[in-house]
């Protein structure tokens, strides 16, 4: 696989990743009490930003100009798909920017780096879909034709079918 | 289930007179049961090849290409014809686009969204990347063209050409009103 290739299947396990860690909290604050939470994650809070940290790091390792070309469009459709669907997956509510000062001061710093790394996916993804979008910039305008858009045409397609040309 | 062709042979090629086509190439294959099919394809100006079949028995018939066989052999038929496209695509002319209509049955009273330009559609998403083709489509009409983006190097206005003979032929009207069926 290229290195965005790799990029994009690490920015697809960094959304599962950040989802879990999600669950986890929402699922450790329904059962324990608050205190017993915030206890837990500012014991593991160092350890859950440096993990974070790496995952965004990662993202900057592998991040460059995406090009999509007739032999990697198929690879990387798959991939916008599955990381569309993690991003969709993903709830952030409790966690966003707005709710922020709402975290005790000693875990701002962890949802800090849960955002950054949460935006970093999102640019990625936003990255891929223009690339995606611009397979249909050279398509010309026509008064009578009507232009089926590469994302129509994937949408519609039987994906067990290889291209042949 | 489009993954057994038959074997064609490619014939010979007729120059066309008083038609909209410059030139007429005739290919012809076998079924498995024997059934021997003709493939017309019709090349026109600036690259753009259209495809007709049918079954040789119906070669007299002003109703030839609209007629459905009965034989069960559909998706090999077709997935011929996509292999006589990509023969002309590959081994002809890399720049060749192809223009086609789907035939109306016999029991549709007219060119809206036949049944065939629907399958024919279905075919084209499957098998050709969007990154080589562009798809464009004309529903009122049935008509369909896969765009090659390699002779859109060569000459960006190809599509617009192509349309202007298409739309003065067939007498279309413009896409105003029309939806996307997709």
């Amino acid at each position: 696989m290229t290195s965005t290739g790799i990029h994009l299947q690490k920015n697809i396990d960094a959304a599962g990743v950040l989802n879990g860690l999600l669950m986890l909290y929402r699922g450790l604050k329904r059962y324990f009490n608050n205190t017993f939470v915030h206890i837990f994650f500012a014991v593991v809070a160092p350890f859950l930003y440096l993990f974070l940290l790496s995952l965004k790091n990662l993202h900057k390792k592998y991040l460059g100009e995406i090009i999509i070309d007739s032999d990697n469009y198929v690879t990387y459709r798959n991939l916008y798909d599955k990381l569309s669907q993690s991003i969709q997956d993903m709830n952030i509510d409790d966690v966003s920017q707005s709710d922020i000062d709402k975290i005790p001061f000693y875990l701002r710093y962890v949802a800090k780096q849960y955002i950054r790394t949460y935006t970093a996916i999102l640019d990625s993804h936003k990255q891929l879909e223009n690339a995606l979008k611009s397979i249909d910039d050279d398509a010309p305008k026509s008064d009578f034709f009507t232009l089926r858009t590469e994302a129509e045409l994937w949408e519609s397609r039987n994906k067990a079918y290889e291209y042949l040309r | 289930m489009f993954d057994k062709p038959y074997e064609f042979k490619y014939l010979n090629s007729q120059k066309a007179y008083g038609e909209l086509f410059e030139k007429k190439h005739l290919l012809s294959f076998r079924s498995h049961t024997n059934h021997r099919y003709i493939v017309e394809v019709e090349e026109y100006p600036h690259d753009f090849y259209g495809i007709k079949y049918y079954l040789k028995a119906n070669a007299q018939s002003d109703e030839r290409y609209r007629i459905l066989t009965g034989l069960n052999q559909a998706t090999r038929v077709i997935r011929t014809c996509i292999d006589v496209m990509l023969y002309f695509i590959n081994e002809r002319n890399p720049l060749t686009s192809f223009i086609f209509i789907g035939a109306q049955l016999q029991s549709e009273d007219n060119y809206n969204n036949t049944k065939r330009f629907r399958v024919y559609s279905r075919i084209m998403e499957n098998f050709f990347n969007p990154l080589k083709f562009s798809h464009f489509f004309i529903e009122k009409s049935s008509m369909y063209v896969i765009l090659n983006k390699s002779k859109l190097k060569d000459d960006p206005k190809a599509l617009q050409k192509m349309e202007k003979i298409a739309v003065e032929f067939y007498e279309i009207e413009g896409k105003n009103e029309e939806e996307n069926p997709y």
